[in-house]
C-alpha cells in the first residue's frame, strides 16, 4: 500500500497564492508611495529649470540727470514693453558704478521684461505680435541673450517677477530662525534637563509632560493665533517682525527640543552619574561638566531637526503678517519681513506666469537646504554615536 | 575647640538651589505656553460669541461675511446694501471633513500596506532605501505641497473630469485631499511600523506553526493584534489633516459651501481662519473674532483626537510590553 | 508491543551562520509514546525540536543538511510544501500565546483554514468540542467559548494551545518547555493531558525539567553542546545511564 505523501498538497495552492498576491499588494503600495515622490520631485525641478536662466537686450539707453529722475524716458518708446521697468529704476546705481557713462547714451545690456522672458522660454504671455517682432530682431542680430539667473540671489521680492529674488526672505529666515533657537534652545534643553535630572515624581511633573505632548500635536495653525492675540495685540510687539515670527515658531519648536534632548539625556548611563555622587560632586556639577557634554551630540541632532520643521512652517506665520512685501532686506528682528516659506507663497499667488518657475526655484533651494540640515544632523548622531 | 563639621558647605548650596530654581521655571513655560494658547482663544472667542449666536455658529449652514469684511474694514455705508453676515460653521466643517475624508481614502491604504511590507517582508537593504523616502515625503513643508496641488494636482483632474465628460473646478476639492493623503502617509506607515514589529513574535510563530501562510498570519493575527495602534496612527493622520492649513488656503476654495461632489470648490475652517485675519480689518470685528471662534473648535477636536490616540498606544505597550514606541 | 518510527531523523546538521548547533543527530522517534530531549542550557533541544516541522526556516543564515522523515517521507524534500508540514506538525510554546481571538475561534481557525471543516458548521464546533475535552479545557471553557482567549488563566492558556495544535489532527505534536511559564498545579494537569493523550498522538517535548522528564517520557535523549549523547528508554537513562556526560547532567554535575 503506497503511503501517500501528505507534504506534497495541491490544495494549498490557492493559499500560496493568495500570499504571494498579497505580498505584492504591499510592495506595490510602498511603490506608489516612493513614485508619489518621484513624480513630485520631478515636477518640481522641471519647473524650476527655466528660472535658471533669464533674458537680457542689448539696447541704446541715455543716462542723464533726467533719465535718472525718470528711468522711463532712457530708453526708446518702442522698448518701453520690452525693457524691465524695474531694472531701469536701478539705473542711477548703476551709473554710479560707471560714472563714466554719465550724459552718454550707450549700448546696455538691459534685462529684458517677464513677459520677453517667458516668450523666450516658450510660456504663456501677453507680448502683441508687434513687440514679438521687436524680440525677434533683437534675438536674430545677437542683441538678446540667456545669462545665469543671479537676481534670483542677490535680490530680493519684487512686483516685477524678472527683478525678483531670495535676498530678503533669507536674511528674513535666518533672522527669525535665530530668535527661534534663541528662545527654544536654552529653554528646551533647561526643561529638559530639569525633567531628566532634577524633577520630583509628581502629579505636577507629569502635568508637565503631557503639557509638552499635547503642544506637540497642535496644529499650527493655533500657534499663530497665539502669537496674533499675545504677542501682537497684547504685548505690541511689531506685526511682521522675525522677533513676532521667531517666537510663534520658538513655541512650536520647543516641544521637540525638549522631547529629543530627554531622549539624549536619558542614553548617558547612570553610572556616570553615580561616579559623580561618589566623587561628593553635586546634581548640577555632575550634569553641566560630565552628563550634559555627553549628551550633547544628541540634543544637537535634535535641535538641528527641530530647525528644519521650524523652516518650512508658513500657517503661524501667516496669521502673524510675515506676507508682507518685502522689497528690501530687514535689519533686524523688528523689521517688517518675511521668510522663504511665506515668500514661496506670495509668489504661488500671483497672476504673473514668470513667477511659477521663481516658485519653484525657491522651493527647490528650501529642498536643499531641508536635506541639508537633516544630513548635517543625521551625520552628528552617527558621528557621536557613543556605544556604551 | 570644636572641629569643623566637613559634611556641610553652604555656598554650594544657595548656588545649587538657585540653578534648580531656574530650570523648573524653565519648564513651567510650556504650560504657559497651554494656557496662552488657551487664553488667546478661548478669550477671543468669547468676545465673538458676544456678538454672534453660539447656536448659529454650530448649526448654521451659511456662511457669508461680505457685510462683517466691509464693517470691520470701516465701510459701513458699503455693508448696508449686502446681506447681514452669517456665521454658520457647517459648511466649513463639512469641507473640512470631505477633505480629510479623501486625505485618509490615500493615506490609510498606502500606509499601512506599506507598513506591512516593510515591517514583514523587507530586507534591510531594502528598508534602508525605502524607510528614507518616506521620511523625505514627511519633511517636504506644506506650504511646497500646496504649490504642488494647486499648480499640477488640480488641473490634472480638471482634465481627468473633463475626459469622462463632468465639470471639475480648479479649485476642487480632491487635489488638496489626494495630496494631504500624500503629506499623511508617514505617519501612518511610521507608526504602524512600529506598532507591527512590536506584535511579539511568539504570536506569529504560533500562527505560522500551525500551517498557516504569510500573509494569513499577517491578516488574521498580526493585524488584529495590532489594531489599537495602527487605530493610534490613523487617528494622528486624521488630527494632522483637519488641522492642516497651507494646501487647502493654496488648492481648495474660498467658498463655503456644503456639498457632496468633490469636484467642486468649497472651502474649509483653516482657509477660513486665514482668510479672516489677512484682511485690513479691525482686530475686534466679528470677522476677525470668528477666526478665533473656529480654531477654538479645531483645538478641541484635534485635542480630544490626540488624547484618544495616546491612550491606544499607552494600552498597546502595557499590552505587549513594549519600551520603544 | 511493536514500535512503529514515526519521525526518523538521519544525520541533521544545523549551522547557524559559521557555529554548528546540531552536529550529525540521528534519532527515531516512536509512534505514541512521549519522547523526551533534555540537556543544558543551549545543547540544541529546542533547535533539534524546531527542525521537525521546519520553524527553523524561518530564521536568516541557518543552514540545515541531513533528512527527517515522518512517516516515512523527507520534510527536506524539495518538492515538500513547508505549510503542508507544519499543518501536519502541531507546536505548543513555552509561553502560552494564544491568538487574539475567541477561545472557540482559538481552535476553529486553523481547521478552517485548512478546508477541514466548513465555518459556523455542525463538523466545526464538534471538532472543537472534542480538541477542548481531549485537551482537558472543555468543562471550564464550555460556557464562555466567546470570550477572548487571553481571558484564561496561564495554565487554561496552556490547555487551550494544547486544543489548538490537536484541532489539526497533526501526526506529531511538538512541545518545547510547555509547562516551564506555569505553576505546579497547572504543570500536574498538563503532565497528566500529556499521558493521555499519547494513546492518539506522538508527543516529542523539550524540557529541561529532569523531574518532568522522568515522570512522563517513554524514552529520552539527551543532548549536549550539538551532540546527541544517549537515547533510550527513560527507566535506563535515569537510573543506569551508558554515557559519562549522561550521568554527570542526570546527578547534577552541571545544570
Amino acid at each position: 500500500m503506497k503511503n501517500e505523501n501528505i507534504f506534497i498538497d495541491p490544495q494549498l495552492q490557492k493559499r500560496h497564492l493568495k500570499s504571494k498576491i498579497f505580498k505584492l499588494f504591499a510592495f506595490s503600495s510602498l511603490l506608489v508611495a516612493c513614485l508619489f515622490l518621484v513624480w513630485f520631485l520631478s515636477d518640481m525641478v522641471n519647473r524650476a529649470i527655466p528660472a535658471v536662466k533669464n533674458n537680457w537686450i542689448q539696447i541704446e539707453v541715455t543716462y542723464n540727470e533726467t533719465t535718472i529722475e525718470n528711468p522711463r524716458k532712457s530708453i526708446d518708446k518702442k522698448y518701453r514693453k520690452i525693457a524691465s521697468k524695474a531694472w531701469l529704476r536701478d539705473i542711477r546705481f548703476y551709473v554710479e558704478k560707471h560714472p563714466e557713462l554719465l550724459d552718454t547714451t550707450t549700448l546696455t545690456w538691459v534685462l529684458a521684461d517677464d513677459q520677453v522672458d517667458q516668450y523666450i522660454k516658450g510660456h504663456n504671455n501677453r507680448l502683441k505680435s508687434k513687440q514679438k517682432k521687436i524680440v525677434d530682431n533683437l534675438q536674430e542680430s545677437g542683441k538678446l541673450e540667456s545669462r545665469f539667473n543671479t537676481i534670483f540671489f542677490t535680490r530680493g521680492d519684487s512686483k516685477h517677477p524678472e527683478y525678483s529674488g531670495l535676498l530678503s526672505a533669507t536674511v528674513g529666515t535666518i533672522l527669525t530662525l535665530l530668535v527661534t533657537m534663541a528662545f527654544a534652545f536654552p529653554i528646551g534643553v533647561m526643561t529638559s534637563i530639569y525633567l531628566e535630572e532634577f524633577a520630583p515624581k509628581n502629579r505636577f511633573t507629569e502635568f508637565i509632560e503631557i503639557n509638552i505632548n499635547n503642544l506637540a500635536a497642535i496644529p499650527s495653525i493655533l500657534f499663530g493665533l497665539l502669537g496674533l492675540a499675545v504677542f501682537i495685540t497684547l504685548f505690541g510687539m511689531p506685526r511682521s517682525s522675525p522677533l513676532v515670527g521667531g517666537l510663534t515658531l520658538g513655541l512650536m519648536t520647543l516641544p521637540i527640543i525638549i522631547v529629543s534632548s530627554r531622549a539624549a539625556l536619558r542614553t548617558v548611563p547612570d553610572s556616570i552619574r553615580e561616579a559623580g555622587y561618589g566623587l561628593g560632586l553635586t546634581k548640577w556639577q555632575i550634569v553641566k561638566d560630565h552628563v550634559l557634554p555627553l549628551a550633547m551630540p544628541g540634543i544637537l541632532t535634535g535641535s538641528i531637526i527641530g530647525l528644519a520643521q521650524a523652516m518650512g512652517e508658513t500657517a503661524p506665520l501667516i496669521i502673524v503678517g510675515m506676507i508682507a512685501f518685502i522689497p528690501d532686506s530687514p535689519t533686524s528682528i523688528t523689521d517688517a519681513a518675511t521668510v522663504l516659506p511665506a515668500q514661496i507663497f506670495t509668489w504661488a499667488g500671483m497672476p504673473e506666469t514668470a513667477y511659477i518657475e521663481r516658485t519653484a526655484a525657491a522651493i527647490l533651494v528650501l529642498l536643499v537646504i531641508l536635506i541639508t540640515l537633516n544630513a548635517i544632523a543625521i551625520y552628528l548622531r552617527k558621528k557621536y554615536e557613543i556605544k556604551w | 575647640m570644636k572641629s569643623k563639621n566637613i559634611f556641610t558647605t553652604d555656598k554650594k548650596d544657595t548656588k545649587e538651589k538657585f540653578i534648580k530654581i531656574s530650570l523648573f521655571l524653565s519648564a513651567t513655560i510650556s504650560i504657559f505656553i497651554t494656557f496662552g494658547i488657551l487664553y488667546a482663544i478661548i478669550f477671543e472667542a468669547i468676545r465673538f460669541f458676544d456678538m454672534q449666536s453660539f447656536w448659529y455658529f454650530i448649526t448654521g449652514t451659511q456662511w457669508s461675511t461680505e457685510a462683517a469684511f466691509l464693517e470691520g474694514a470701516g465701510r459701513v455705508e458699503d455693508a448696508s446694501g449686502v446681506a447681514t453676515a452669517q456665521f454658520g460653521s457647517i459648511p466649513l466643517f463639512a469641507g473640512t471633513f470631505m477633505i480629510t475624508f479623501i486625505a485618509m481614502l490615500v493615506a490609510v491604504p498606502i500606509g499601512l500596506f506599506a507598513a506591512i511590507y516593510l515591517s514583514q517582508y523587507a530586507s534591510t537593504k531594502t528598508r534602508s532605501i525605502f524607510k528614507p523616502m518616506l521620511e523625505i515625503l514627511a519633511g517636504i513643508p506644506t506650504v511646497v505641497y500646496g504649490f504642488f496641488a494647486a499648480i499640477t494636482v488640480s488641473p490634472l483632474i480638471v482634465k481627468i473630469a473633463n475626459y469622462f465628460g463632468m465639470d471639475a473646478s480648479f479649485n476642487n476639492a480632491l487635489a488638496p485631499g489626494i495630496v494631504m493623503g500624500i503629506m499623511i502617509i508617514p505617519v501612518i506607515s511610521s507608526l504602524s511600523d512600529d506598532v507591527i514589529s512590536s506584535v511579539p513574535r511568539s504570536m506569529e510563530e504560533g500562527s505560522l506553526a500551525l500551517g498557516m501562510t504569510k500573509a494569513e498570519t499577517i491578516k488574521d493575527i498580526i493585524l488584529p493584534s495590532a489594531l489599537p495602534g495602527i487605530i493610534a496612527a490613523i487617528l494622528l493622520g486624521i488630527s494632522k489633516a483637519l488641522g492642516e492649513t497651507m494646501i487647502v488656503v493654496m488648492a481648495a476654495g474660498l467658498r463655503p459651501n456644503l456639498t457632496w461632489n468633490p469636484l467642486e470648490d468649497l472651502t474649509t475652517v483653516t482657509v477660513i481662519i486665514v482668510d479672516a485675519l489677512v484682511g485690513d480689518q479691525a482686530f475686534d470685528s466679528a470677522l476677525t473674532l470668528s477666526a478665533f471662534a473656529l480654531g477654538l473648535v479645531l483645538f478641541f477636536v484635534t485635542l480630544l483626537i490626540n488624547i484618544a490616540s495616546v491612550y491606544l498606544i499607552k494600552r498597546f505597550k502595557e499590552k505587549y510590553k513594549v519600551s520603544n514606541l | 508491543m511493536a514500535k512503529n518510527i514515526k519521525v526518523s531523523v538521519k544525520e541533521l546538521n544545523l549551522w547557524y551562520g559559521d557555529k554548528q548547533a546540531l552536529k550529525n543527530i540521528s534519532i527515531d522517534i516512536y509512534e505514541n509514546k512521549i519522547t523526551a530531549l533534555i540537556g543544558p542550557s543551549g545543547c540544541g533541544k529546542s533547535t533539534f525540536l524546531r527542525c521537525i516541522n521546519r520553524m527553523n526556516d524561518l530564521i536568516n543564515n541557518v543552514k540545515i543538511e541531513g533528512d527527517i522523515l515522518i512517516d516515512s517521507h523527507d520534510i527536506y524534500d524539495n518538492v515538500v510544501d513547508v505549510v503542508a508540514v507544519r499543518k501536519n506538525v502541531g507546536m505548543v510554546f513555552q509561553r502560552p500565546n494564544p491568538f487574539p481571538k475567541s477561545i472557540y475561534e482559538n481552535v476553529a481557525y486553523a481547521p478552517r483554514m485548512h478546508g477541514m471543516v466548513k465555518k459556523g458548521s455542525k463538523e466545526e464546533q464538534e471538532l472543537v468540542e472534542k480538541s477542548l475535552i481531549s485537551a482537558g479545557l472543555w468543562n471550564e471553557a464550555k460556557d464562555v467559548l466567546t470570550q477572548p482567549g487571553t481571558s484564561l488563566s496561564g495554565g487554561q492558556q496552556q490547555r487551550l494551545c494544547i486544543a489548538r495544535a490537536i484541532a489539526i489532527k497533526p501526526k506529531v505534536i511538538l512541545m518545547d518547555e510547555p509547562t516551564s511559564a506555569l505553576d505546579p498545579i497547572s504543570t500536574e494537569k498538563i503532565e497528566n493531558l500529556m499521558l493521555s493523550l499519547k494513546k492518539e498522538y506522538t508527543i516529542i517535548i523539550v524540557t529541561h525539567n529532569m523531574q518532568q522528564a522522568a515522570r512522563v517520557a517513554d524514552m529520552t535523549a539527551f543532548f549536549h553542546l550539538g551532540d546527541l549523547i544517549e537515547y533510550d528508554k527513560t527507566s535506563k537513562i535515569f537510573v543506569e545511564p551508558s554515557k559519562k556526560k549522561t550521568e554527570d547532567y542526570i546527578t547534577g554535575r552541571y545544570g
